[in-house]
């Protein structure tokens, strides 16, 4: 009788925890999801504005400004603008009252200083290869003395 | 017996169940660390002066769209942008005189300068307002050769190389700057030449329709008959 007793108890209790635990493990999964991950977004890395077009050869060519970024605000009239593009490519630069002119090199690299309006400056530039093809883009550049 | 046995299997489970429900560890202390460590300091510090991300100064430029109590919202080709101010903002009108934060309505043309934050909006230390056409650019650049010259008047025919179907009318007067690549000046009658392929900066005539100025033309290269 004790020794029937003892063994009901026994098996009692390790069914009893076997159902038990899987019943648990299995409510940790459903019910249990890790807390979203807050990171601090990392530093904007400065843009390069681009322009990628094709022209009647189906050749890629581009044209890449890699200063200034858009939206500069600068404290000087003159700045430099350049970028890579085509190599011995007629660079046109147009503000609103002026217009600049330079070439790139063989390796396409361009640097052509222009001169700002105050205020926002509306700045574009186009790139014209041997064969004529041509390329524009376009950035905001904002000349004020103004301390900020 | 069988029944004594039976009794006491469904007492051991059910006396195991509950109490392992009671040990469970619980989510909701896990959600309060989080909310404390985590989500109230980001609170915290968006409700404080923003920081920039970047010490190069930068400006934004468009049409007021919405005004909250501390931050403008503008639009500018579709692209929406925003303006944090403060009471350290400056505001300057049209006149360049100094203005007021409530002088400024929906639909205002703005120039905001200040600085980049981590969520991308303006810190803005200064606002101007400012009229579109003040800062519009009309110039373009067109490449293409010369097909027609009146006889009579200043006017002639560019086709350009981007669609020869749509030839432009170019004016010139005696503003024009005639050069080649180099910058050097050339001679209105060696440049405005029959089949000769050029680069023009031109505007719209706002006297003629279809018609546009060059402000500058650059020669490419020597005269070439025209393609039909």
């Amino acid at each position: 009788m004790i020794k029937e007793l003892f063994l009901a108890i026994v098996l009692g209790g390790i069914l009893g925890l076997g159902v038990t635990g899987g019943y648990l493990t299995l409510k940790q999964k459903n019910q249990n999801p890790k807390p979203p991950i807050i990171t601090q977004p990392t530093t904007i890395p400065t843009p390069t504005i681009s322009l990628i077009t094709t022209n009647n050869n189906s050749s890629t060519k581009n044209l890449n400004i890699t200063y200034p970024e858009d939206n500069l605000l600068v404290s000087k009239d003159t700045i430099d603008i350049t970028g890579n593009t085509t190599s011995n490519s007629q660079i046109i630069i147009n503000t609103a009252t002026d217009s600049f002119i330079g070439q790139s090199g063989q390796e396409g690299k361009f640097t052509v200083p222009i001169k700002l309006d105050a205020g926002l400056n509306i700045v574009k530039i186009s790139s014209i290869d041997k064969d004529g093809n041509q390329l524009d883009t376009e950035i905001n550049i904002t000349y004020s003395t103004a301390k900020i | 017996m069988k029944l004594i046995l039976v009794i006491i299997f469904f007492f051991t489970f059910f006396v195991k169940y509950p109490l392992a429900v009671e040990s469970d560890p619980g989510t909701e202390d896990k959600v309060e660390e989080f909310v404390t460590n985590v989500l109230k300091p980001k609170v915290q510090a968006d409700t404080v002066t923003p920081t920039p991300i970047s010490d190069k100064p930068k400006s934004f430029f468009g049409s007021i769209t919405q005004i909250d109590e501390n931050i403008i919202t503008l639009t500018n080709y579709g692209k929406i942008q925003r303006i944090k101010i403060n009471e350290k903002t400056v505001f300057v009108d049209l006149k360049r005189n100094k203005s007021i934060f409530k002088n400024f309505k929906v639909g205002q043309d703005i120039l905001a300068m200040g600085y980049l934050t981590e969520d991308q909006s303006l810190d803005g230390k200064r606002i101007v307002a400012t009229e579109l056409k003040a800062v519009t650019n009309n110039n373009q650049t067109v490449t293409g050769q010369i097909v027609d010259i009146s006889k009579e008047t200043s006017i002639f025919t560019l086709s350009p190389n981007y669609n020869k179907n749509n030839p432009f009318q170019l004016k010139t007067d005696s503003k024009t700057k005639i050069i080649d690549p180099n910058n050097k000046s050339v001679p209105i009658n060696n440049a405005i030449v029959n089949g000769k392929k050029i680069i023009a900066i031109i505007n719209p005539d706002p006297k003629m329709a279809k018609t546009f100025y060059a402000s500058k033309i650059i020669v490419l290269e020597a005269t070439v008959k025209p393609e039909n």
